[in-house]
């Protein structure tokens, strides 16, 4: 990668007897959206931390621009956060708050005018200077904490949850102006959330990471239509996951009957998992359908019927229908071959990657 | 509902009339007669008069002062390690320890150290610059003093660095401050009520020590607590004793508005 900014390398971190991460690689190229994305508790604070200078690594180092940074201090890194519960400085004004960091560095009061006011702009601030931290709603104080960071022009910017607090339609909208933000100052962003929507939403790159390890890494896209496991599969959205068994390369058996799908490289009788999205299954009658199911409850969700439905063996389908149905109707469902993705146990998202390279280079050649 | 409350607030509602107005009022009373019995204002002009009384103020307020100052001086840092330990609670618990003793028996305590024949002599001696006169020394009277007051300057300004959020720290930090910039444009600001109400618990207290400045100073220091005394006990003229003591009193309330909480209206000014 020519510009990686930032760099980790066999990075863990032991708290006593709990292993907050566990063997961390990654690298981040300049001028990106990166989220990481996982449930509470998996580790992606720590990783900030790490990160900002906080906290040491137990093991790993982590490099800026190509230098070993494990040994500076945070107030000598070209990095800034945004906090989860914003830390504003609850004695100074948004204005004195913003200007914190240009204070510091000696910047002439004229600059730092400018800049500080620029910065309040940016975030929809302006006017707010003399408003003290008591004073202003929690939406805004996240935006405080936003320009008080961007205003240092630091070369990564790190955000944990900054959107947690605020309400759903706030949150759309502020999605929206980070994601801008970040175009417009080129810098890049680490994201963290345990949202997936707005993961998908926001990103370039995700990781999705659980209990301290990072399981899969990619574009929304990638991660949402070609899920390593379980885990991220059920993580990123809704979806159906069902046992089967791989027959042959493009040949695998869900419920006894066998399907056409998109998947390669396995061992012959492997078994593996079976991923169908919700709106990738589509209403249709019993005569024309690939698997039979019965309605169990309907919800009208605005743009979309979200049915509840089990097949005979017992396993439950969601589906997502612009069609309704009726609550105890058997009816058909069809899928692409496309639609199905199948995992194996255990794979490693290296191999995964080399998996599905190897075959995908087969179909390009088909073509 | 609101009957029960007034019931329950009638023991508290007591206490206050019979142990703090019914006193201030009798001070008050008391300070307007000579020792003859004559309602007069020769109290308080022969308090604002002489200089001996002036001097004895000046000294209450220096003394106080340089307790307090040296009580800060230890406590703040001893504080700030405090809320870093990982067994805070056990550390305050002992540093709390020392205050449930009565302060006689611990002024008795440093009689025996300071005597010619105690402890410190003794190990003045083993380092060979000989026995020395500490008791009944100015330094003594401070240092004695400093000890008692120490835990109730440690205790607010403890709970204050404690409940400081630790990420403002790691804020300051990521925008670029050094440790000591840390601590005065964000952690000393942030404790600064903390401050203030340690300086309230040592310094009024301080203003009227009488006990300490006899049995530890051996009355090289005379402050208006000493006078206060000897006027009730010695020359009985109670009058004069109230006089003075409406006069702590007054100092004493100045301290409280002046060192507390103001309500910040708007942002100070650049
Ligand atoms: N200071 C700490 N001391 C002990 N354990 C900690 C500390 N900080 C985090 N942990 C543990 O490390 C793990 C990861 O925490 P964190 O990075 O905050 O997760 P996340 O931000 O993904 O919710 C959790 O199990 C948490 O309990
Ligand atoms: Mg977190």
């Amino acid at each position: 990668m020519a510009n990686t900014i930032i760099k980790f390398s066999g990075v863990n971190k032991r708290y006593g007897d709990t292993m907050a991460l566990k063997q961390i690689d990654f690298e981040l190229e300049q001028g990106k959206f990166y989220t990481l994305l996982g449930p509470s508790g998996c580790g992606k604070t720590t990783i900030l931390r790490i990160l900002a200078g906080f906290t040491d690594a137990s093991a790993g180092t982590i490099e800026f621009e190509g230098k070993k940074i494990n040994d500076l201090p945070a107030n000598k890194r070209k990095i800034n956060t945004v906090f989860q519960d914003y830390a504003l400085f609850p004695h100074l004004n948004v204005y004195d708050n913003v200007a914190f960091g240009l204070v510091l560095k000696k910047t002439a009061k004229k600059v730092i005018h400018e800049k500080v006011i620029e910065a309040l702009r940016l975030v929809q601030l302006s006017g707010y200077e003399e408003r003290e931290i008591s004073e202003i709603s929690g939406g805004q104080q996240q935006r405080v904490a936003i320009a008080r960071a961007i205003v240092n022009e630091p070369e990564v910017l790190l955000l944990d949850e900054p959107l947690s607090a605020l309400d759903a339609k706030l949150r759309t909208a502020m999605q929206v102006e980070l994601r801008q933000l970040q175009q417009r100052l080129g810098i890049t962003f680490v994201f963290v959330t345990h949202d997936q929507g707005e993961a998908l939403a926001m990103s370039d790159e995700i990781f999705v990471m659980n209990a301290g390890e990072i399981l899969q890494q990619g574009a929304p896209v990638d991660i949402y239509d070609e899920p390593i496991n379980h885990f991220v599969a059920d993580f990123i959205g809704e979806s159906n996951i069902v046992k089967g068994r791989m027959l042959a390369d493009y040949q695998v058996e869900i419920l006894g009957h066998q399907f056409e799908c998109a998947d390669a490289g396995m061992r012959v009788n492997e078994p593996v998992e079976v991923v169908i999205r919700p709106e990738d299954l589509v209403l249709t009658t019993v005569d024309k359908a690939k698997l039979t199911v019965t309605v169990d409850t309907q919800v009208f969700r605005g743009d979309i019927y979200e049915i509840m439905s089990h097949d005979d063996a017992g396993n439950e389908w969601l589906i997502h229908s612009v069609r309704k149905t009726a609550v105890g109707q058997q009816v058909g469902i069809y899928f692409e071959p496309e639609d199905i993705h199948v995992m194996r146990f255990g794979e490693s998202e290296e191999d995964f990657d080399a998996r599905l390279e190897s075959y995908e280079d087969d179909a390009d050649e088909k073509v | 509902m609101k009957k029960y409350n007034t019931f329950y607030s009638v023991p508290y509602v007591l206490w206050l009339l019979l142990f703090v107005i019914a006193p201030l009022v009798l001070i008050v009373y008391q300070s307007f007669f000579n020792i003859n019995g004559q309602l007069t204002l020769s109290n308080y002009r022969e308090y604002f008069g002489s200089g001996t009384y002036l001097r004895m103020t000046f000294n209450s307020i220096w003394y106080a002062f340089i307790i307090t100052a040296v009580t800060l001086l230890i406590s703040y840092p001893t504080a700030y390690w405090l809320s870093q330990t990982r067994h805070k609670q056990l550390w305050l618990l002992l540093i709390i320890l020392p205050t449930w003793i009565n302060l006689l028996l611990k002024a008795y305590a440093f009689i025996g150290i300071f005597s010619q024949a105690g402890a410190a002599n003794h190990f003045f001696e083993f380092i060979g610059i000989g026995p020395q006169q500490i008791l009944f020394t100015k330094g003594s009277f401070i240092l004695v003093a400093a000890y008692i007051e120490i835990p109730f300057m440690i205790l607010p300004i403890f709970n204050a660095i404690d409940e400081l959020n630790p990420s403002l720290v790691n804020a300051s930090r990521d925008l670029g401050a050094t440790n000591w910039q840390t601590f005065s444009k964000v952690i000393f600001p942030l404790t600064l009520d903390g401050v203030k109400a340690g300086v309230q618990a040592v310094f009024i207290p301080s203003l009227s020590l009488f006990m300490l400045t006899r049995l530890i100073g051996g009355n090289k220091v005379i402050t208006l607590g000493t006078a206060i005394e000897e006027h009730f006990l010695v020359t009985q003229n109670w009058g004069m004793g109230s006089t003075i003591g409406v006069v702590l009193i007054v100092a004493m309330v100045v301290i409280m508005f002046a060192t507390g909480e103001r309500k910040k209206k708007g942002g100070q000014r650049r």
